[in-house]
């Protein structure tokens, strides 16, 4: 986790550095696209070599599909309640 | 780009499923860690780059608060109800929704305080809220608004799901996503126990 901070505030510090251009962002968008390929393909095979996880997964993935699914739902809900009158406000 | 977002993880457990050797599990972890770190690194660049984002974020201010709050509620409340449909005792369900997306931990504090079982509820619970804000997030920055796309991701919108909010939104709001992840991975170890020792 504390490797997450140290890699943002080295970002941040390289960035501050560096003068704004479309080019530049381009990079930066393609670096991050590659590199989002990767994070998701690598944890969808920690989930594919999870044996016993995948034996289980009838039992409770239904329960576990039901909880993701109503607290993502509400928190949905409540985020855009509240961000949405705070953007109006400000307008 | 959605497509690829799919194709990728569908590609990985795939793969995980069905080639990939066993031995090569821990290693996983390492890849990830190093792939997610790289990412961070050019999320940053992103945010350095942006002179006036500091003058952004003081304008929205409230929402630094107001966003992990309502992923607080929302949890709280979704869970509550899922816990009355599936007939699972509160005290459970409400430990369970305070997982906020974080699987790797909150999986682990159930399989401490109660049972394995729940400990993979609580895992695989986390684990859909993450594909879930894989599948969302581009939708609630085109429909609703870019604050939103912060909701799904829960505790993972500081690693995880960071670049993908920074791809659909902008830096301003990639910094409330990471001060959001900071927040509720706090609360995780402090709301779990407390939501489960309530009887």
């Amino acid at each position: 986790m504390s490797s997450i901070i140290i890699a943002l505030i080295i970002g941040i510090t390289i960035g501050s550095f560096i003068k704004p251009s479309d080019k530049v962002k381009n990079i930066t968008g393609k670096f991050q696209f590659i590199g989002v390929t990767l994070l998701l393909f690598s944890m969808g095979a920690g989930l594919g070599l999870n044996k016993d996880l995948l034996s289980n997964l009838r039992e409770i993935g239904l329960t576990g599909f039901m909880f993701a699914t109503l607290t993502t739902v509400f928190s949905i809900f409540f985020v855009y309640l509240v961000s949405n009158a705070v953007l109006r406000r400000s307008k | 780009m959605t497509l690829s977002i799919l194709l990728s993880i569908g590609l990985g457990i795939l793969a995980g499923m069905t080639f990939l050797p066993e031995s090569i599990a821990p290693y996983m972890d390492i890849f990830t860690t190093i792939a997610l770190n790289i990412l961070i690194l050019f999320v940053g660049i992103d945010i350095g780059m942006n002179k006036h984002i500091f003058k952004d974020i003081k304008k929205h201010g409230a929402l630094l608060f107001l966003i992990p709050g309502m992923i607080v509620l929302g949890s709280v409340v979704g869970s509550y109800i899922t816990g009355l449909i599936m007939n699972i005792e509160s005290n459970l369900s409400l430990a369970i929704g305070s997982g906020f997306g974080w699987y790797s931990l909150s999986g682990i504090l159930l399989t401490k305080l109660h049972t394995a079982e729940v400990g993979a509820i609580s895992f695989m619970t986390n684990v859909f809220r993450e594909i879930y804000a894989i599948l969302l997030i581009p939708f609630l920055a085109k429909y609703l608004n870019d604050y939103t796309t912060i909701a799904p991701a829960g505790a993972a919108s500081m690693d995880t799901m960071l670049p993908l909010v920074s791809r659909y939104t902008n830096p301003e709001v990639v910094v409330i996503s990471f001060f959001n992840g900071v927040v509720l991975s706090a609360l995780v170890p402090i709301l779990v126990p407390f939501f489960y020792a309530l009887k």
